[in-house]
């Protein structure tokens, strides 16, 4: 038993050695030159606009799926796309961006439905991104999510062994679809827009909703409020979805909008108004081509222009009282 | 639990350390075993351990009749009480909705309309495995191959012993219950084979068959818009996933029972390299075929009647064989298929002509082994189209696109698991010989090490953590 137990010990030993070499020796440069690294260059577009801004948030639906230059024509209203990839987890996201945002600032948050799920804490990417991108990024994590972090570890540091004469070179591609280079200076993907179509599989098909990740809908009630305390807005919208994967995921998206609506913070507007033709779509069910994206961009400022009338209303209003709706919303 | 999740991970070594902390108490190990057992089944859904335990105390108590009453007609009832609660369970959880609901669609054919009721009821997992476990007990005892347990523990143990609960082996009691009844003590080449074994099989999962899955998924949802040689490419991938998925769990399976000194019968012995398809169902899933050949070919008469006796029998046990892998027309065609192929051998008694190894003493095969080797896995893969699609014309359709100029063009995409594939054939085709592949004993102990490493990166850099095995749904 003795010398078993030894030699497996030694054996995990040496793997966790292995790993923890990978995860701290061999440095990813490929990924610096793709999409996932923009992530940065959102942070300066972020720290170099002038507020007050339109600020949108979400996974790739909002990164590869609207126009913000159009949006900020028409809104007369600086507009910077933060959005990064949904693996990312709507957490992380939101944790990310609310020390950038500014007083008069409205966030627009657009998640993929999977980030009410087993995606808001993140995934894969997360620890991409945390371990070769931004390091920095780990205060946004609480204690469960670093826990739940480490099989990804493993797993990343596995991937960098195995890949290692590709990862370690820059990739040097300035022209792909999913390279850093796509996003134009409001923040956009847009190396795509006019692309062809190419094939790819509808989420699956959904019989049974899946649980909300227990703490999505409280983390989400809970910074919206600390949001509108610091005077900053907060709009929740419905992502843009491929037709035959919004009725694939129909049980999910109800789920999600009764639980929303029962805590107060539904989304702005009805889910099937994003629901677009299948035609429309690039390569997954949420990245739209140029037609789509045009289409989606209209019905964004659509509502946008009656909330932040609303909004621009309220804000009058709480200046004269500054008390009263503070408190009633609290309550 | 899965075997791959990290739950498992977390579960193993304490059980392994409570087990062992008794290794002088076999009664006390049976106790661990038994609770860790439970604990297993029921993360999954607590409620159907109700099931297991049911199964379980029918049995038990039924063996205890048996061993003790002479007459043949009271044995004779007892029996038909075991055989009624097992498969009465077995068919209300997993068969009741399919025939009502092709009843229906028959009546519905012939212009009546029956308003009959399903069920809805949640297929429990592993229901098929231990129902098969547990019945085979009784048959025993009733023939006096066996005597009767009167340790309770023992018996529910072997029951429910969670290497195997969920996805088999289905043991036997002659094999697996004899050895909870006595002490074990912790033996190193059991503990280094287990953990071997546990590694392959990850490997098998993870590496093979979710690699595989993603392809294959893909590829049957969009049969209609791809070409034939991806189309033959798919089928291949499913061919390999399904072995990968259910051997590996096998692998494991044997693997974890081996580290509580436990051994388990060997269920895949290299099925892809059969020459012909009888000696596939040799080398495939050996404790179900053993299982219908002891409890259902031989009781049938076997081929002792005659060849149009072993035909009908035969045709009965690939019938339930079919049907036993899912309440669907697909697994029942699938099963009947496979008939069709062991037919002719059945007839021209040349169903037994393969009993030793592929290249015996060869490195490489003959020219004829190879055309039969190729040969039976055609037939065997255009067999698991019909076992993966959604519906007998889905099959049909799917087969008949293969039937296009474009399957002699390179598959333009989903060739990403190709070198995987590849790298499994190679290594069970070099360690044929060997009880497992990573017998690797010849080697250097630094050499075996270094591949011991490899897999296990690999593993976990494959890994999506947890994915459902496909057996389970069985």
């Amino acid at each position: 038993m003795k010398k078993f137990i030894i030699r497996l010990l030694l054996f995990l030993a040496l793997l966790l050695l292995v790993i923890i070499c990978s995860l701290s020796l061999i440095p990813n440069n490929a990924v610096k030159d793709r999409v996932l690294s923009a992530i940065l260059d959102k942070h300066e577009l972020l720290d170099n606009s002038d507020s007050p801004r339109i600020v949108l948030v979400g996974g790739s639906n909002v990164n590869m799926g609207l126009n913000s230059q159009q949006i900020q024509n028409a809104l007369g209203r600086t507009t910077v796309n933060a959005s990064s990839n949904a693996g990312l987890g709507l957490k992380f996201m939101l944790a990310d961006v609310e020390p950038r945002l500014n007083k008069g600032d409205t966030l627009v948050v657009i998640p993929e439905f999977k980030q009410f799920t087993d995606g808001f804490h993140g995934g894969y990417s997360l620890t991409v991104t945390l371990v070769d991108i931004y390091p920095t990024g780990w205060k946004h994590l609480n204690f469960n999510q670093k826990v739940e972090i480490i099989p990804n570890l493993v797993k990343y540091a596995a991937e960098k062994l195995w890949t290692i004469g590709t990862i370690t070179q820059r990739t040097g591609n300035q022209t792909a679809v999913y390279s850093r280079a796509t996003f134009n200076e409001f923040g956009d993907a847009e190396f795509h827009w006019d692309k062809k179509a190419r094939p790819f599989v509808a989420s699956r098909l959904l019989t049974t909703a899946p649980e909300l990740h227990s703490n999505a809908i409280p983390y989400l009630q809970e910074y919206k409020n600390r949001l509108e305390d610091k005077g900053i807005n907060f709009v929740l919208l419905p992502p843009v979805i491929q037709s035959t994967s919004f009725d694939n995921q129909k049980v999910l998206i109800e789920r999600i909008v009764n639980q929303l609506k029962q805590a107060d913070i539904p989304f702005a507007t009805d889910c099937s108004r994003y629901k677009f033709d299948n035609s429309l779509f690039f390569d997954s069910p949420y990245h739209l081509l140029r037609e789509g994206i045009d289409l989606r961009t209209n019905l964004i400022i659509e509502d946008l222009e009656t909330l932040m009338t609303e909004f621009d209303f309220t804000n009058r209003e709480s200046k004269q009282k500054p008390n009263s709706d503070r408190t009633r919303s609290q309550k | 639990v899965f075997f791959n999740s990290p739950e498992f991970a977390c579960f193993l070594p304490i059980v392994f350390i409570a087990y062992w902390f008794f290794s002088k108490f076999h009664n006390a190990q049976n106790v661990v075993l038994l609770i860790a057992s439970y604990i297993f089944y029921g993360w999954w859904d607590v409620r159907f351990l109700l099931l297991i335990v049911a199964s379980s105390t029918i049995d038990y108590f039924v063996g205890l009749g048996l061993e003790k009453l002479e007459r043949t007609s009271a044995r004779k009832l007892l029996l038909t009480l075991s055989v009624f609660a097992n498969l009465g369970m077995l068919g209300v959880f997993k068969y009741y909705d399919f025939f009502v609901s092709s009843l229906g669609d028959g009546l519905a054919g012939l212009g009546f309309q029956a308003n009959l009721t399903t069920l809805n009821l949640i297929l429990p997992v592993g229901i098929s495995f231990y129902t098969f476990q547990t019945l085979s007990y009784s048959i025993d005892v009733y023939r006096r191959k066996l005597k009767a347990t009167k340790d309770p523990i023992s018996f529910f143990t072997f029951v429910a012993f969670f290497p195997q609960l969920v996805a088999g082996p289905i043991e036997r009691a002659t094999n697996l219950l004899g050895q909870f009844a006595n002490n074990r003590s912790f033996d190193f080449e059991d503990g280094r084979e287990g953990a071997r074994l546990i590694l392959w099989g990850l490997f098998k999962k993870i590496v093979i068959a979710d690699q595989c899955a993603v392809h294959v998924d893909a590829i049957f949802e969009n049969y209609q818009t791809l070409s034939a040689s991806v189309l033959l490419l798919g089928a291949i991938y499913f061919a390999f996933q399904i072995y990968g998925d259910f051997s590996g769990y096998s692998d494991i399976a044997i693997g974890t029972a081996r580290l509580f000194g436990i051994r388990l019968m060997t269920n895949f012995k290299t099925p892809y390299f059969s020459r012909d398809v009888a000696e596939f169902w040799r080398r495939w899933h050996i404790s179900l075929s053993t299982w219908f050949r002891d409890y259902v070919y031989i009781p049938l008469g076997g081929n002792r009647g005659g060849a149009a006796l072993s035909v009908r029998n035969t045709f009965i046990v690939f019938l339930v064989s079919g049907l036993w892998h899912g309440a669907n027309w697909t697994f029942v065609l699938w099963g009947l298929l496979h008939w069709i192929y062991f037919l002719p051998l059945l007839l021209w008694k040349r169903n037994r002509k393969n009993l030793n190894r592929v290249a015996e003493g060869r490195w490489l095969p003959s020219l004829a082994e190879l055309l039969n080797m190729t040969l039976t896995f055609v037939m065997v893969t255009v067999a698991w189209v019909f076992f993966r699609a959604e519906s007998i014309g889905v099959a049909f359709e799917y087969l008949f696109k293969l039937f296009d100029t474009s399957l002699f063009s390179l598959p333009s995409s989903r060739k990403g698991a190709i070198p995987w594939v590849g790298v499994l054939v190679l290594i069970e085709w070099i360690q044929r010989k060997q009880e497992h592949p990573l017998k690797l004993d010849f080697l250097h102990i630094s050499f075996r090490w270094l591949c011991y490493l490899i897999l296990a990166i690999v593993c976990l850099a494959k890994s999506k953590g947890g994915t459902e095995f496909i057996y389970f749904q069985f």
